[in-house]
């Protein structure tokens, strides 16, 4: 029995020893624009975030042992590749924002920062207080714009563009999917006030998922379902009244399991303007959809609590 | 050694099972959900807009047959013969999935607007349900303005 366990346990240290040699390349490139914010909040991200989410990473002796550093490597290349606070310079304003709601919102759910990590660093838990501050930053970014003259222009551009519109092929997305215009005649779910982007969206299910609904079979969504949501801006006037202003995007989620295995058994596509522009360079763009929706894992990452009607 | 193996194995699995997928009855938005008597998706009608007031803390979406979606098209002239729309206000909720999105809470009232007669003698009735239960209304005061009201809204632009 000694002898059985003997062997392998040297080879395993072997292995080990070897292993520590083969090491991947975790280095840290040029800081190009620091993320701006006040010192409060900054100080929680950095402490929380910036080994994985900067070019600032900072790895101490015990996440350099493999096979652990093979991970840490891993995670630091694809944390850094979604949301680098150290080239905040290269994002638009409005993307700025949306990282920074998004970032906010992963912690939220406890999907970031990632549990192993925290495990080892504890000094990376962020506390509720920590987590109050940071909604309070954002909480603070929002203002009231009521008449806003450059959304009434765009929405008056696109009505009288309207009747000049004609399409005679439907767009298709970089990963294949075709544009789905039917969706204007299903069944709403749900719908959603944005106040961290100045939008608001309608939710709508196709005939399965309006019947997935009412039977409570949503987790998992049945295959067949489509899930669609389009976004426009928000127009408020003096008395707080907020209507839909020019049209910004709609997306779909097309549940099946075998076709859409390798993202998550949905279907992922978002058509821009009411030249319905589809999005992303390449099929990839799908992972950006993925890594936002990730928290939702456990609703089969959808977020819309849906509405039976 | 072997019967070790099985026991972590399996340890393993249950670890893994553990941890569920939410309970999809917590994951429908109940009070905000329409009442069984009240079949909004029979009607077929489909969403013309929606609109937030802040005052009220309110969001309503509302919906029309092809008639009521001409009527309130801007582009197209407007006839009321045939119109049927549908109004559902709700009062609005915090996104428990998303800090920095309000949803439907507390369903509040649906209102309903029906055309009858045609041409010049089209008159529109009204009728108001409130509540959870959507209880109807008989008191028709302000009935009027809602109708106004209501047949003031643009249609979104949807391409
Ligand atoms: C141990 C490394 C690590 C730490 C620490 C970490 N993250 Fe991440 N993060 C990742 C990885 C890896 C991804 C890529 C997607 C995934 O695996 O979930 C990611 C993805 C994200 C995304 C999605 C980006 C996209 O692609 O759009 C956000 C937002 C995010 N993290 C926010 C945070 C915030 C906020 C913190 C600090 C509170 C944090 N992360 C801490 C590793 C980390
Ligand atoms: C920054 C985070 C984020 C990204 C990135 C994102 N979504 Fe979403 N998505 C949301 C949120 C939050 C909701 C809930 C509805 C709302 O408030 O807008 C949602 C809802 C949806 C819905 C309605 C079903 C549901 O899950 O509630 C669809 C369809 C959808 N998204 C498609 C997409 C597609 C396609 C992409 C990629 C092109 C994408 N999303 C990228 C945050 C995101």
């Amino acid at each position: 029995m000694k002898k059985y366990f003997l062997i392998p346990a040297l080879a395993v240290t072997i292995i080990l020893i070897c292993l520590q040699f083969i090491r991947p390349k975790v280095d840290n490139p040029p800081v190009t624009g620091d993320l701006q914010a006040p010192e409060q909040v900054k100080a929680i991200l950095v402490r929380a975030c910036y080994d994985c989410h900067s070019n600032q990473t900072n790895l101490r002796w015990y996440d350099k042992i493999q096979p652990v550093y093979w991970q840490v490597a891993n995670h630091v290349r694809e944390g850094r590749k979604g949301l680098n606070f150290s080239n905040w310079d290269k994002l638009a304003p409005a993307d700025r924002k949306g990282k920074l709601w998004e970032a906010i919102n992963q912690l939220e759910e406890g999907a970031m920062p990632i549990k192993s990590y925290t495990f080892v660093h504890s000094n990376a838990k962020v506390s509720k207080q920590d987590l109050a501050v940071l909604k309070n930053y954002l909480a603070g970014m929002v203002h009231d714009m009521p008449n806003d003259t450059s959304k009434i222009h765009a929405l008056d551009k696109q009505l009288q563009a309207k009747a000049a519109q004609e399409r005679q092929k439907l767009p298709e997305s970089p990963n294949g999917i075709t544009y789905l215009p039917d969706y204007k005649s299903w069944q709403v779910i749900s719908t959603s006030d944005r106040f961290d982007n100045e939008t608001m969206r309608v939710i709508y299910g196709n005939e399965i998922a309006v019947k997935a609904v009412k039977e409570h079979h949503i987790n998992p969504w049945p295959n067949g379902t489509i899930l669609a949501k389009s976004a426009w801006d928000k127009i408020e006037d003096t008395n707080g009244n907020v209507t839909t202003g020019a049209f910004k995007q709609v997306e779909f989620m097309i549940k099946d399991n075998e076709k859409y295995k390798s993202t998550k058994g949905w279907g992922f596509a978002r058509f821009k303007t009411p030249k319905l522009t589809p999005y992303g360079k390449d099929a990839m763009f799908t992972t950006e959809c993925i890594n936002c929706h990730k928290p939702m894992h456990e609703n089969d990452f959808v977020f819309t609590f849906p509405i039976k009607n | 050694m072997k019967r070790i193996s099985t026991f972590i194995i399996s340890a393993f699995a249950i670890f893994i099972s553990c941890k569920q997928a939410s309970n999809p009855d917590q994951l429908i938005n109940q009070k905000a959900s329409l009442p069984d008597h009240f079949k909004l998706s029979e009607l077929h009608q489909k969403v013309i807009t929606s609109f937030i007031s802040k005052k009220d803390s309110t969001m309503s979406i509302l919906y029309g047959n092809h008639e009521a979606y001409n009527a309130l098209d801007s582009n197209v002239p407007s006839s009321l013969s045939g119109v049927s729309a549908t109004l559902v206000t709700w009062r609005q909720q915090d996104d428990p999935h998303w800090f920095g999105a309000r949803i439907p809470g507390d369903l509040l009232a649906v209102e309903t607007i029906k055309a009858a007669g045609t041409g010049k003698n089209t008159v529109l009735n009204y009728q108001r349900y409130t509540g959870k239960q959507l209880v109807k209304l008989a008191d028709t005061t302000g009935r009027a303005g809602r109708i106004k009201f209501i047949m003031s809204q643009q249609a979104s632009i949807l391409p």
